[in-house]
């Protein structure tokens, strides 16, 4: 018999006091990697990273972590997550706050010390949660992550407020988690997103729009920005936009003809730039 | 007028060996064998539940049933015993049931629960209160005047013995350990029992459980018999009791000696979080648990003023009043831990609990159980320091004052605070109002100290002697509320209720 998937999610409504956010929802993940959640503002990606939590109960339909349904404190456990509120007790210590979760997920002290090393938290462990800015709490409420090994994570825009150093570590460090786990991770960032993720689950007035590969998105326009080093008449099939001069291409493997055709005309280009992330295209 | 005479201090010798013996087997079983803070508290609800239970139910029942039998112990007899069989034995094998099936408790477990409920029905309530009576008829009777005439008119007549010869007293005093000796090994057989019972899903150890409640049979019998008599036939039953309890579960320990030894399941360590829930409850309402605390104090020199200006003048003394009032400052006091969970709510902290695996449940109980510590902490200073100083200040301390104590002040306080908290907690999830002194967290310590004034004036318009029955009965009521009201919530209340709107 084939194990359980680590997510199955089977026709699914869910959403809160009684009205529905997300609606007829089924996908099913069966490798370890990162998924990324997308969606414009309001179309359920919360609510489906609480839901598949087992925060919220779905209204209908079937939702299982490796088997077993999300409601079950086994499945809780198997599960680690975070979300956009820090949630770390007020007037703890940053140390305090990663040994209240180390207990409440069954950890101790020497995963606290672990987590402190691994996210170089050391010169924070000592102060207390309120003292520390934006960024520096996001890394706190991040290391959370790390206190126990799951098998599913669910991060909820774990990058947002962060400096690019830090979120480009934060990114690495859940790379690394993604080889033998599953991470779910949403986010705004659609150039995040394709850095991150080879899966896309793309979230849409509460349906769901899309679950697949990002690289086999296929958009009806691809749009780059040529940036000369000097005018040329060459450049008038383009459209001007501030330095740079738009051509909308079919997809990615037309832009070496275009750079050909146009340097055979005489451009000199001084620079090349994807204009339009192919994943815009599931916000519209 | 008949010359005074003092209680002899070998009484004392009773209740400190009792207390020391209690205690000293659970410092053993938490150091050299398994007893948890989770087995003390769980079998604090069940062995002080079954006995406001029984107190309520004695305060309806008794006085009609002794007059209509004539006082037959033949009649009275099953009454007692048949209270005990289904309260006492009957609640700890509910609670521990619960606890099982919430892995609260385990298998391994089982000794420890049996020796938290003899420390609490020996060490604390017998001992406690036969303590609390030496003390109030020693310092009564040492302070001679017409109340110590009082006094020692009505103990002559009552309690002769306590007034025998050194040797006499000392005689009873070995028969009084004897008899808490017997209890202690009748608590740990059934509290082991029903432990075993819950585990094993074994109907067979409640059965032998349960019989041994049936030992408070022969309480109105006791008069029939001579004291070492008496006293043998308890200790024999209650030796028996053991010896059932370990030969009837030994097949079972030794089968599944795993499942003894077998460590916690990989989930939230709730002990360490309950400890940490108190701590937090106690930092965070540090100024009220001060107000709950010093308060009371100030009162009682404004009393003890007033009391001493009274008595003077011939007037009551007005010192029986504190027990009363001291329940409204200790609600006040635990308001800490309802504020942590205001708080924890608006910072998100539910939502990652939840998400971890901790049940509805365990963050309603993480609360009360802070709530609780606050009270023995804010109740414990208030009434040590209280009593010291009404005694410092040369008001009598009557019997009345310590049941007031003990039967109002202690159990109307806790059962307040866990109803005020378990309101608050409910009321703040139903409401979109959540920070200030507007919000269900502001308000909740009105509600908790209604009740409390409620019972007073009840208890006022009850006659003499009913306080402690409408106190009681308030209590029960109350802890019989925040069950209900827990159970309600976590198979009712919508998950999203324990969302931030942050």
């Amino acid at each position: 018999m084939a194990p359980a998937p680590p997510i199955l999610v089977q026709d699914v409504a869910s959403g809160y006091y009684g009205k529905k956010v997300l609606d007829g929802i089924s996908f099913e993940v069966s490798e370890p990697g990162v998924y990324v959640v997308l969606g414009p503002n309001g179309a359920g990606k919360t609510t489906l990273l609480r839901t598949l939590a087992g925060i919220l109960r779905p209204y209908s339909g079937r939702v299982e972590i490796n088997g077993i349904p999300s409601q079950e404190k086994e499945a809780r456990m198997q599960i680690d997550y975070i979300t956009h509120l820090d949630g770390i007790p007020e007037g703890m210590k940053v140390e305090d706050g990663l040994r209240f979760y180390a207990d409440v997920e069954g950890g101790g002290e020497e995963d606290v010390r672990r987590v402190i090393k691994l996210l170089d938290l050391e010169e924070l462990a000592k102060l207390r949660f309120t003292q520390l800015s934006q960024g520096q709490k996001k890394r706190v409420s991040v290391a959370r992550i790390f206190l126990r090994e799951k098998s599913v994570y669910l991060l909820d825009e774990p990058t947002s407020n962060l400096d690019p150093k830090v979120a480009k570590e934060i990114r690495e460090l859940v790379l690394q988690l993604s080889k033998d786990k599953v991470v779910l991770y949403s986010s705004h960032n659609l150039f995040e997103a394709r850095e991150i993720g080879s899966r896309v689950i793309a979230v849409k007035g509460g349906k769901l729009a899309l679950f697949g590969r990002i690289d086999e998105i296929r958009t009806e326009t691809y749009t780059v920005g040529v940036r000369p080093l000097e005018l040329s008449p060459a450049l008038g099939q383009g459209r001007k936009e501030g330095d740079y001069y738009l051509f909308d291409l079919r997809s990615p493997e037309d832009v070496p003809g275009l750079i050909a055709s146009l340097t055979s005309s005489g451009v000199r280009i001084r620079e090349v730039r994807e204009m339009q992330n192919p994943l815009e295209e599931l916000f519209k | 007028m008949a010359t005074i005479q003092n209680i002899d201090p070998v009484f004392f010798l009773g209740p400190v060996v009792v207390v020391l013996l209690s205690a000293g087997l659970v410092f053993y079983w938490n150091r050299r064998r398994r007893l948890t803070v989770w087995a003390l508290f769980l079998s604090a609800v069940a062995y002080f539940v079954a006995i406001g239970a029984k107190a309520a139910f004695q305060a309806v029942t008794y006085v009609p049933l002794d007059t209509a039998v004539g006082g037959n112990p033949w009649a009275l007899g099953p009454y007692f015993g048949l209270q005990t069989v289904f309260l006492e034995v009957g609640l700890a094998y509910l609670v521990a049931r619960y606890s099982v099936s919430h892995s609260i408790l385990r298998a391994n477990d089982a000794e420890g629960y049996g020796i938290s409920l003899a420390l609490w029905e020996n060490g604390v309530f017998v001992a406690g209160l036969a303590a609390l009576e030496y003390a109030i008829y020693f310092f009564t009777l040492s302070g001679g005047g017409t109340v110590a005439q009082q006094e020692y008119t009505a103990l002559i007549k009552a309690a002769p013995s306590l007034f025998d010869k050194p040797t006499a007293a000392l005689q009873l005093v070995g028969y009084q350990v004897l008899e808490r000796v017997s209890s202690t090994l009748i608590h740990f057989s059934w509290g082991y029992l029903c432990v075993l019972a819950a585990v094993f899903k074994n109907r067979r150890y409640l059965l032998l459980a349960l019989p041994w409640g049936l030992v408070d049979f022969l309480a109105p019998f006791g008069p029939s018999f001579s004291l070492p008599v008496f006293e043998g036939i308890i200790f024999t039953l209650a030796l028996a009791s053991v010896a059932v309890a370990l030969a009837s579960t030994r097949g079972e320990t030794r089968a599944k000696s795993t499942d003894f030894s077998a460590p916690q399941p990989d989930g939230a360590n709730l002990r360490l979080l309950f400890a940490v829930a108190f701590r937090r409850a106690l930092n965070f309402g540090k100024v009220y648990v001060v107000i709950g605390t010093v308060l009371p104090l100030l009162f009682t020199v404004e009393v003890a003023e007033a009391g001493r200006a009274a008595a003077g003048a011939g007037g009551p003394a007005l010192v029986d009043i504190y027990p009363l009032i001291l329940p409204v400052f200790v609600v006040l006091g635990s308001t800490g831990a309802l504020m942590v969970f205001g708080s924890d709510r608006d910072k998100g902290v539910f939502e990652y609990m939840l998400a971890y695996g901790v049940d509805v449940s365990q963050i309603f109980l993480s609360t009360v159980v802070a709530t609780v510590g606050l009270v023995t902490l804010v109740l414990g200073v208030a009434l040590v320091v209280s009593v010291a100083s009404i005694a410092a200040a040369g008001l009598p301390l009557s019997v009345t004052v310590g049941e007031l104590i003990l039967f109002y002040t202690i159990p109307l306080s806790y059962a307040s605070a866990m109803f005020m908290s378990m309101i608050g907690m409910i009321w703040s999830q139903l409401t979109a109002r959540r920070p200030g002194v507007n919000s269900p967290v502001g308000i909740a310590p009105i509600v908790g100290i209604a009740p409390v004034l409620a019972a007073l004036i009840l208890a006022e318009s009850s006659g003499p002697g009913g306080i402690l029955y409408v106190a009681g009965g308030a209590s029960a009521a109350m802890v019989c509320a925040v069950v209900l009201m827990a159970w309600v919530a976590n198979k009712k209340m919508q998950r999203e209720r324990f969302l931030s709107n942050a």
